[in-house]
């Protein structure tokens, strides 16, 4: 909805001027040249013009159509195009927390340690103990000669029970010119320990309790508050560079949706390889998938590379930024019907409720008033389905989440059971999944979610949908025009005289491929860009 | 400056394109407040009999640029400092005035806010008071160094002691070159009209600063000064 502007005073001056006022509402007016120009620097460069780009309109009629495919070729157009995609992702996610205090390192006097009391526990013997203020020089061996840099229970002073073991100098991968103390203990290179049987990184969340777990090699597994800062950043990067691709790189408009392709970066590479794992059932749960491309850059490395996540990944709505800011799969298919549909829910101003529905139904799309919105809406949310709620990870591994797990319900569940499976036993269907809980009601869900050897689930089905019946190229045209005339298109109800050129827009961006930047240059051609009021 | 200000803020407060639209319409409001305009204008006068509704209307709407957009055209309109960076508006700590008030003027970070609020606000006008000031200053500090005037931003049709007395075409030509360098209003030599009021800024702000004496280049730096918050605290910089 467009903001109403108020009429201007246009001939007002600043300073001591006398303010001799007009402010009048102007019919629509053609204008001219320079204006036009400035219109289309705002708009497409986010900039106004300099002056010998105006005074290079002097010599001209008007302004050439070479000045449009300039501006729309300039690195200005680029950023303009991230601004106006961040309005629809909001990828802000600098407020995620990715990990908890398990995991989480900080700098305290004597040396860094680990924030999780309950750690200092598990090391030393006493809960939010840290280690003495003296260099820690000797060090178990392992069979082979080497050593995981665990102190040798002989060189840790032990007081009242507490062992306080002494720091020794490292070099955090964050800032590897500059070694910093940290607690020995806390700075152990195990890679690995026997967890259940299996043979486990100490960089899985799940080893924490283990005494023999520190943060690795060059503190590998833990996370500092840089760490944080410059991984979240990233993933906003990362989701930009996804829009890059499609506003200038060439590729179709589509592929913001269809493309499994992913850019990457050291930071993003090296969290995934090393830290990922290393998380909070009680944040977020981001684990690797199990069939994506992880690339093999170090955190150091500012470059970015692609890579193939494979899987249900559906362009930028599935990449860390988009899922991380909408956290519940009714969120990113909202958010996604916005974007894409051009749809909103707006309940009605009073609900009455529909006839025999129960206001007690588990299933909202049966529940009284809850019903108008989410028996469209659960559908919807179903192909977001496969992708952890408040996290990243494609659920498909049935090793880690089996479809039904009895041992889930209980009156004391696991945080892993709490967070993903049904766990109360008169529930519908106990023990299963809370993404599958009412598929054998709906079905539809199943097919959404998981979809079929030729029509494979997934929010990549949705997209092909709504590319395939014009609503995406439709309402891609819809938002452009908004953006670039101001308004909001005319297509519907009473005032419709704008349909046609919805229709012919949309027509056109197909036939061009969904080309962005035709999509624009059709746009601020148009009679109505050259006119304002 | 607080006067035009407020007259400003007055003006675009208190009238609203929807309700002249909706003037005379069947089930149209009928405007509530009576606008004294000088000239006249086009608005009916209250007691003006019912009107056809206007034809739909096919062209772009105006909207007031974003602190992005703002961000962008500094630096542009105001050229480089002596450094060489682009002159935007800095709070004393050296930070940039735009970010450090970006949520105040409601550009959306996406976590507090999400939709970035573009009406012409109090609040909007108060810091863009505050920006020409700052940001003209640090222009003219840069102008004032530069002894080519094809260096200069600012004046580059005249020289740093000329005033309208001493040098009015030259005068002229840069209000109309600063006309189109900032609002992208080309203005014809033989039209007075929009350059008039700023020729009168320009030396009412010179004799401010120099009463009864004759004008140094101190001096016609004020009224520059005037002149450039002038133009950048006018709607036509901030509205397209």
């Amino acid at each position: 909805m467009k903001t109403v502007l108020p009429c201007l005073a246009l001939s007002l001056l600043g300073g001591a001027a006398s303010a001799d006022v007009a402010p009048i509402c102007e019919a629509p007016r053609a204008i001219d040249k320079y204006q036009l120009l400035r219109r289309l620097s705002l708009d497409l460069r986010g900039r106004i013009p300099s002056i010998d780009e105006y005074d290079s309109l002097d010599a001209q009629d008007f302004v050439p159509p070479s000045v449009v495919t300039t501006f729309l070729a300039s690195d200005d157009f680029r950023m303009a195009m991230r601004r106006y995609h961040e309005r629809l992702f909001w990828p802000n996610v600098s407020n995620v927390r990715l990990h908890n205090v398990n995991s989480t390192i900080v700098n305290r006097s004597p040396a860094w340690v680990l924030a999780s009391t309950g750690r200092g526990r598990t090391f030393r013997g006493a809960i939010g103990a840290v280690c003495g203020d003296y260099e820690q020089t000797h060090f178990l061996t392992l069979p082979d000669g080497a050593t995981n840099y665990e102190p040798d229970p002989a060189y840790v002073v032990v007081t009242g029970g507490v062992r306080d073991e002494g720091w020794r100098w490292v070099t955090p991968y964050w800032n590897p010119g500059t070694p910093i103390k940290v607690c020995a203990y806390d700075a152990m290179e195990t890679l690995t320990v026997m967890l259940a049987g299996v043979q486990t990184s100490c960089g899985d969340y799940r080893t924490n309790g283990n005494r023999s777990c520190g943060c690795g090699p060059d503190l590998q597994f833990c996370y500092s508050a840089v760490a944080d800062t410059t991984i979240l950043a990233s993933f906003r990067e990362q989701l930009a560079l996804s829009v890059d691709d499609v506003t200038v790189g060439g590729r179709p408009y589509t592929d913001i949706l269809l493309s499994t392709q992913a850019h990457e970066n050291g930071p993003i590479s090296f969290w995934k390889r090393n830290l990922a794992s290393n998380l909070s059932l009680t944040n977020t749960y981001v684990a690797p998938d199990p069939d994506e491309e992880i690339g093999g850059l170090d955190w150091g490395d500012a470059s970015w590379t692609q890579v193939d996540r494979n899987g249900p990944h559906a362009g930028v709505v599935t990449l860390p930024a988009y899922l991380l800011r909408f956290q519940t799969d009714r969120g990113r298919a909202n958010r996604f019907r916005i974007d894409f549909g051009c749809e909103f829910f707006i309940p009605p101003a009073t609900l009455s409720p529909a006839p025999g529905c129960d206001p007690g139904a588990a299933d909202l799309t049966q529940r009284c008033n809850c019903q108008y919105c989410h028996s469209q809406l659960e559908p919807l949310a179903a192909y977001f389905g496969l992708f952890s709620e408040a996290g990243t990870t494609v659920q498909t591994d049935q090793g880690i989440f089996p479809l039904v797990n009895p041992a889930c319900v209980s009156p004391n569940p696991s945080a892993f059971c709490s967070r993903f499976y049904v766990t109360h036993g008169d529930a519908h269907n106990p023990g299963s999944l809370l993404t599958r809980q009412w598929v054998d009601d709906h079905p539809e869900y199943l097919d959404h979610m998981v979809g079929t050897a030729a029509s494979p689930g997934g929010p990549r089905q949705w997209a092909q949908q709504l590319i395939d019946d014009g609503t995406f190229a439709q309402c891609a045209v819809k938002h452009m025009f908004s953006y670039l005339i101001k308004r909001d298109m005319r297509v519907a109800g009473e005032q419709s005289d704008e349909l046609d050129l919805l229709h012919s827009l949309a027509d056109g961006f197909r036939s061009a491929n969904y080309s962005f930047p035709w999509l624009a240059e059709q746009v601020v051609t148009l009679p109505e860009y050259r006119r304002v009021r | 400056m607080k006067k035009s200000l407020f007259v400003l803020a007055a003006a675009l407060s208190t009238l609203s394109c929807d309700k002249l639209a909706n003037y005379g319409a069947p089930n149209g409001n009928s405007p509530g407040t009576s606008v004294q305009t000088n000239p006249p204008g086009t608005i009916p006068p209250v007691d003006h009999p019912p009107m056809e509704r206007p034809t739909v209307i096919t062209s772009a709407a105006s909207q007031r640029v974003t602190i992005a957009q703002l961000r962008g055209a500094l630096p542009v309109a105001l050229g480089n400092d002596l450094a060489g960076n682009g002159i935007t508006w800095l709070y004393p700590n050296g930070r940039p005035g735009l970010d450090v008030v970006s949520l105040t003027l409601g550009e959306p970070n996406y976590i507090d806010t999400t939709e970035e609020d573009l009406s012409p606000s109090p609040f909007y006008l108060k810091f863009m008071d505050d920006l020409a000031r700052d940001a003209c200053d640090r222009a003219l500090q840069a102008d004032y160094g530069r002894s080519s005037p094809a260096d200069r931003a600012l004046l580059r049709y005249v020289g740093l002691s000329d005033t309208a007395s001493s040098n009015r075409p030259g005068v002229d030509q840069n209000l109309r070159y600063l006309k189109l360098r900032f609002h992208g209003v080309k203005v014809a030599e033989a039209d007075d009209a929009p350059i008039g009021p700023l020729r009168n800024l320009f030396s009412q702000g010179v004799q401010g600063s120099s009463g009864t004496a004759s004008p140094t280049a101190n001096d016609v730096k004020e009224g520059w000064r005037v002149v450039c918050n002038a133009l950048l605290t006018a709607p036509e910089f901030h509205i397209y």
